[in-house]
């Protein structure tokens, strides 16, 4: 029998309505800040329960409804997922919802986490080394 | 069936009845009546013909004249903006807010596209897309946001002229492509 599956789903627009630059440095409620604060503690709780359970549980983040985004703070946020748990386990356990502007779910699916997949692959660090 | 395609119909089964009443009051010999009566038909036939090609025609005109106006709307509104930009006008918050409706604006207009005159390979809101990555995942841009005032460096407008004239390629494309559907 296959296992089943089972989803969280989190709101960008709960973190804030205008989502902000790429760094922390560069301004509020930045994709980094979004990164460590929100997307990785629940990342890895989805892993958690998909380790403890047996079954496939999936984390689904909603994008709609903010006021817009930098591309930097997707690139920002949602790479470091690749970066830190590899393109193959992220495709596995995320999925978006991007029912106003579509295309960022294929942006970030077909050129962020593969980009970020090799960035770690080839020991390149994920922030420049003046920002660290 | 819509309501003036019955009507169409309803006049030519009409029209067909009347004949067929006219011919059996006047004195003709049969070869006569049948002649007659398939030159009335045809005629009947061919008035109906035309008027429904026609009907079919001017809906298709207005269709792709509407998406000819919103595409022209597109490129005055984004001709503005994008003059706004290079004359550094713009607050950073505008610009992201004024991206997300324009994406949403093409994505509907290339949904409509190839919905209703199965246009395909549009590349209008790719190269959209494109712009908005340029400048949004600039390092100038980002540290523009909390300052809330974006001043263009010249590299950046140069990238920027460029992908905005493939752009209105794009929109010049699809105009193309809405003609010949």
């Amino acid at each position: 029998m296959e296992p089943t599956e089972k989803a969280s789903t989190i709101k960008v627009l709960d973190f804030t309505e205008y989502p902000g630059p790429r760094y922390k440095e560069q301004g509020d409620h930045s994709g980094e800040l979004f990164y460590e604060k929100v997307l990785k503690p629940e990342f890895d709780l989805i892993l958690k329960k998909s380790q403890d359970s047996g079954s496939l549980h999936t984390l689904i983040v909603n994008l709609d409804d903010t006021a817009g985004y930098a591309s930097s703070f997707l690139d920002e946020s949602f790479g470091n997922l690749a970066y830190d748990y590899s393109e193959t386990v992220v495709k596995k356990h995320l999925k978006l919802i991007t029912k106003q502007e579509p295309d960022w779910n294929d942006m970030i699916f077909d050129e962020t986490l593969p980009e970020w997949d090799q960035k770690k692959k080839k020991g390149i660090p994920r922030k420049p080394q003046l920002l660290n | 069936m819509r309501v003036k395609e019955f009507i169409y119909i309803t006049s030519g089964v009409i029209l067909g009845i009347l004949i067929h009443t006219l011919v059996d009051l006047i004195p003709l010999d049969s070869p006569e009546i049948v002649e007659l009566s398939g030159i009335l038909v045809n005629v009947i036939l061919g008035i109906i013909i035309v008027i429904l090609v026609q009907k079919k025609l001017s809906d298709e005109r207005g269709i792709k004249d509407y998406f000819i106006t919103e595409i022209g709307e597109i490129k005055t509104e984004y001709n503005k903006f994008i003059n706004k930009i290079l004359f550094n006008k713009n607050d950073p918050q505008f610009i992201l807010e004024w991206f997300k409706t324009m994406s949403m604006r093409i994505q509907q207009l290339e949904y409509f596209l190839k919905d209703e005159l199965k246009i395909k390979n549009l590349d209008n809101q790719s190269s959209n897309r494109r712009i908005h990555k340029i400048l949004t995942n600039s390092e100038e841009f980002n540290e523009s946001i909390s300052k809330r005032k974006f001043e263009i460096s010249v590299e950046l407008n140069n990238e920027l002229t460029n992908q905005y004239k493939d752009f209105k390629h794009s929109l010049v494309r699809t105009i193309v492509k809405i003609n010949r559907a």
